[in-house]
């Protein structure tokens, strides 16, 4: 676990932010700084997804008793101390994976957040050449309307990530990334690479905000100069492409503007404080690092870095080995879904465990006061897998949670059977959650209109 | 041009229309796929009942991709029993031509050759898409802030280090500060390292941008720190990060082709992976890259320059799977003799062997499946068990020619396609069947029950698997597989030899399945060797992946002419790689560049 290097108080970040100002108001100009929330009356509101891949044992996920007098099984053991806190979506169905190519796991990795299809491409599949997602994830959508002006759109963290790609063996490092590995998407054939290391996850958020001294100031303003010259470059090669190799520069370039944006950030939220740096104990195996990634997670949005977050334990082949406390099993957790041989006592343990890693999520975000609650009280927790039932890659009546978003309206503690009906309903409820009015999202067939219920 | 005929280049045995129900191609039959088939376990164990709401199936069998970009996407079966018409290639076809990023493994190796970095910055990238396996598919390119943020921290951290003393700056610009004064070899700089970072001469608008950038690194810092500026700036700009070709016309087609500076580029990155050196920008400067026979000609004194290697390596690598192998983890206890030490040294064996076979022996693919010797060090050799091998230096051995030929019998390729640390056939077959014939198979149907058979210490895995070849469904698919891996039987998942297996002797004859050129019966590992080594379909798989990765695509119809150009100068240069390696300099794909458009 990281421990705090220094905490910030509200008052040195206004003393920061207001630094910026008198020093250099051409940055203001330049950057547009973020604005400060420290003292706003209401905490914004958050988006978290967390995906365990290969689904769940569906009658030890259920909980026995009514929709409000229930009890956790064994299994979900983990979660009792936020039973309260927890809002069982049952009766939902990964309906868009009748569409599109690919083998099972990779549509519904497609799916579960677009409600769209895989789209055909080269990767070679057992079930037609894949591409990727045929539309954006409902995390980005959620991002593009609650997270602009922050640092980052969104964060997306992970653990044990593409390990297994093209390679057919334990342990391999990254390769390759494909439909099997990515849920969150900015667009069709868009995916969005997770951070999978714990060092440069946190560079890349934190080692630059708060800082703004005058040499600071000074190295941003090289960097900015640096920046424009590049997007001048777009520019100018882009004006002699076709459409296509345009249009794939200009999403870059669009990139780099946001993140010129981004320079200069600092932080806010009363119970900001920026960890130090994660050392090589952080990241010594799946569980430590898992560990890592969620406090990285919980503080960027406590510090209100970013208001959508996405923690991915691991890509959907889930080959990671499993020679840790409390598992100690020899296979990897697909093996026992169907690689090797279907093992319900083995994947009992795997969902377990995967259940003690959601609880430690809503742990750090109940830890994090904002106001008379806390940041899960303003943040709506989203638990997905990509397929329900493990040997047969069944994706009806998928195991979906909801934990959280007091302060959105969520009513929780709840065991809401839901007639059976395609997920799309739910992620049109999650858009109006945070103050949209869709009615409708990804494939057109899918939609019925939002899923009722929740709030 | 003469007028050429592809062979036929769709690979698989044709789709089959969907009818009402959930038909699919599945492994060259039509299969029905009904709701009796749910539930059912392949082997033969009853699972249970499915809680589908039958109003919503999940995951009907899926639809064969795009035929437009995909061979044979959907079916199953080899190259040389599809139903495409010939293709004609009396004009040269290039297909497309897409702007293509460097990769880690090329943008490592272009800031080795550009500032001398060799601390393999690109690794901190988010990896590619796979896409077409090699990780430089241009049809799926897309961007992240991850990404974007992660190429500033790389071209921040190359660009300081590159300038943080004055020995650094002399190494970057031979331009006397004293003699000739900061704005002079700023500009020198600008110019010459533009030329190299561009891998072209500047234009005047860069300059002056680039100018610029020095002189706004430079404030209140030292000349020194404006270099940096423009190194950070160049790392980052498209001219740099994407291959960027515009073309020139080809008088009387509606074709372009690349510059002769655009084709240096696309020489170096094919065969070294990397940026163009000065020598080939001053060629090309020259024009001297604009015929087939001048880059021919570049091609070959390029192959001797120990960068191709490299190329050869990490195709080879990702081909066979083995790049990973350093991490690999096996279940403690069930093999007493490995440890974690040894991933690297499997890998190592397989890179040797194939660099000696390619650039110093026999020079040609049947080699790298029937070469009866290997390169082992002391410690591999006494995991393999070989005799007179000792301490860390690598040599040549001759093996037990009874029992290992070629790389398919490194402990690298089967301890790769071993999952976990029980053997399993069907891996291993796919991976023949799809890797090394190029073959396709579909995935097992949704809802199917998929159990490997349970460990029974009174049995061969050939036993525990026999139910996989005799009940349907799972047996349409895996006749075709299963016997095939069945001939690697007599090695365990780290790929030390058995002879028997819980007490039992190890049958390892298997069998081609029909339609293949290796159509028949083997009696073991070996003879499986010598078999793909004599497959010409084996073969012309080989040159279609390199096709794949030289190019950054899957060939599609529009390639055909491509990809039978090069399948053909491989099979008539018996299959010699470094004449696949030139091959690929002449191809439509490589000369021509389609007409621009808007």
């Amino acid at each position: 676990m990281i421990t705090s290097k220094n905490r910030l108080t509200r008052r040195t970040v206004l003393r920061g932010a207001g630094q910026v100002a008198i020093a250099l108001p051409f940055l203001e100009a330049m950057l547009r700084p973020l604005e400060t929330h420290a003292q706003a009356a209401t905490a914004p509101k958050r988006f978290v997804v967390f995906y365990s891949p290969g689904g769940t044992l569906l009658d030890k996920w259920r909980p026995t008793g009514s929709e409000t007098q229930f009890t956790l099984g064994d299994m979900m053991s983990p979660l009792v101390p936020y039973q309260q806190q927890l809002l069982f979506l049952d009766g939902l169905n990964l309906s868009v994976t009748e569409q599109g190519v690919g083998h099972p796991h990779s549509r519904g990795m497609a799916g579960v957040l677009t409600g769209a299809e895989l789209l055909p491409g080269n990767f070679v599949t057992g079930g037609g050449n894949a591409g990727f997602a045929n539309g954006p994830s409902v995390d980005q959508v959620i991002g593009e309307r609650i997270s602009v002006g922050r640092k980052f759109r969104s964060l997306e963290f992970s653990t044990a990530w593409a390990i297994s790609g093209r390679s057919l063996m334990d342990g391999a490092v990254a390769e390759t990334s494909n439909a099997a590995d990515q849920i969150t998407y900015a667009g069709a054939n868009k995916p969005l690479p997770p951070m999978v290391n714990p060092k440069v996850a946190f560079d890349r958020v934190f080692s630059d905000v708060g800082t703004q001294d005058a040499a600071a100031i000074l190295e941003n303003k090289k960097t900015v100069s640096i920046l424009d010259a590049v997007r001048g470059q777009f520019d100018q090669v882009s004006a002699q492409l076709g459409a296509e190799d345009r249009a794939k520069l200009q999403e870059h370039q669009e990139l780099i503007r946001q993140m010129e944006l981004s320079l200069g950030s600092t932080t806010a939220g009363e119970s900001c404080a920026v960890p130090g740096a994660p050392t090589d104990a952080d990241a010594k195996d799946v569980p430590t690092k898992g560990k890592t990634m969620t406090d990285l997670l919980v503080t960027s949005l406590a510090c209100d870095l970013t208001r959508v977050a996405t923690m991915q334990w691991a890509d959907s082949e889930s080959k990671f080995p499993l020679n840790f406390d409390p598992l100690q099993l020899p296979d990897h957790h697909h093996g026992y879904q169907h690689d090797t041989a279907y093992d319900p006592n083995a994947l009992f343990k795997i969902y377990k465990w995967f259940g003690s890693n959601f609880a430690y999520l809503l742990g750090r975000l109940s830890a994090v006061k904002e106001g008379d609650g806390t940041l899960l009280d303003n943040t709506v927790v989203l638990w997905v897998s990509e397929i329900q039932e493990p040997p047969t890659h069944n994706q009806t009546n998928m195991p979906f949670m909801i934990a959280g978003g007091k302060n959105l309206g969520v009513k929780t503690g709840r065991w809401l059977k839901v007639a059976s009906q395609p997920h799309n309903g739910l992620l049109v409820t999650l858009l109006n959650v945070f103050g949209g009015t869709d009615t409708a999202f990804g494939r057109k067939e899918y939609n019925k209109g939002a899923l009722a219920g929740l709030t | 041009m003469t007028r050429r005929t592809a062979r036929n280049l769709q690979i698989g045995a044709g789709s089959i229309q969907a009818g009402p129900a959930a038909i699919k191609p599945f492994c060259g039959l039509a299969l029905l796929v009904t709701a009796g088939l749910l539930g059912v376990g392949c082997t033969g164990e009853a699972a249970s009942p499915n809680p589908a709401d039958p109003s919503h199936p999940t995951g009907t069998a899926g639809a064969a991709g795009t035929p437009t970009n995909v061979s044979g996407a959907g079916t199953s079966g080899l190259g040389g029993n599809g139903t495409t018409p010939p293709v004609t290639c009396t004009e040269p076809n290039p297909g497309g031509a897409p702007i293509r990023r460097l990769t880690r493994f090329e943008l490592n190796n272009t800031l080795r050759d550009l500032l001398g970095d060799t601390t393999r910055a690109g690794d901190q990238l988010p990896p590619e898409s796979k896409g077409n396996g090699f990780s430089n598919d241009a049809a799926i390119l897309s961007s992240s802030r991850v990404l974007i943020d992660a190429y500033r921290t790389i071209a921040a951290g190359v660009a300081a280090t590159a300038t943080k003393d004055a020995a650094g700056v002399a190494k970057l610009s031979s331009c006397d500060v004293a003699k000739q004064g900061e704005e002079a070899c700023a500009h020198d700089f600008v110019k010459d390292f533009g030329r190299k970072a561009f891998r072209r001469p500047l234009t005047d608008a860069e300059s002056t941008a680039a100018y610029g950038v020095y002189v706004a690194g430079k404030e209140g810092a030292t000349h020194a720190a404006g270099l940096k500026a423009v190194i950070e700036m160049m790392l980052q700009s498209p001219q740099f990060l994407y291959r960027v070709e515009l073309g020139t016309p080809v008088p009387g087609k509606s074709l372009r082709r690349p510059t002769s500076t655009e084709a240096a580029t696309r020489l170096s990155y094919l065969l070294w992976g990397s940026m163009p050196d000065t020598a080939l920008l001053d060629l090309a400067a020259q024009n001297q890259l604009d015929t087939p026979e001048q880059v021919k000609a570049q091609a070959e004194l390029m192959l001797k320059d120990s960068r191709s290697r490299d190329v050869v390596r990490y195709f080879t690598d990702t081909l066979y799977g083995i790049g990973g192998l350093d991490g690999l983890e096996r279940t403690d206890g069930v093999f007493p003799t490995f440890n974690a030490s040894l991933g690297p040294l499997f890998r190592q064996e397989t890179e040797r062997f194939i660099e000696d076979v390619v650039w110093n022996g026999a020079g040609d693919f049947a080699t790298l499946f029937n070469a009866p010797y290997t390169f082992v060090n002391g410690p591999l050799a006494t995991f393999y068990g070989f005799p007179g091998v000792t301490g860390d230096s690598w040599q040549r051995v001759e093996r037990d020619p009874t029992q290992r030929l070629g790389l398919l019998t490194h402990a690298s390729v089967l301890a790769a396609t071993t999952p976990g640390s029980r053997n399993n056939p069907v891996v291993r077959g796919k991976f023949i069947f799809e890797e090394l014939f190029c073959g396709h198979v579909p995935s097992p149907p949704v809802g199917l029950n998929v159990k490997e058979p349970p460990a029974d210490p009174t049995r061969t895995t050939r036993e525990r698997f026999a139910a996989h070849r005799e009940q349907e469904p799972c047996k349409t698919c895996h006749v075709m597989l299963d016997p095939i891996g069945y001939g690697l039987e007599n090695f365990d998942g780290v790929g030390l030899w058995r002879d028997t297996e819980n007490g039992k002797p190890i049958d390892a004859s298997g069998e081609f399945p029909a339609g293949m050129d290796v159509t028949g019966a083997f009696a073991g590992p070996t003879d499986l060797a010598k078999k793909i080594a004599g497959s010409t379909t084996a073969q012309s798989c080989f040159a279609d992946k390199w096709l794949s990765f030289a190019y950054g695509r899957v060939a599609g119809d529009a390639d055909a002419c491509s990809k039978n150009q090069l399948e053909t100068a491989f099979n008539e240069a018996h299959g010699n790689v470094k004449a696949l390696l030139l091959a690929a300099t002449q191809t439509d794909a490589f000369l021509y560049m389609p007409a621009a458009t808007p």
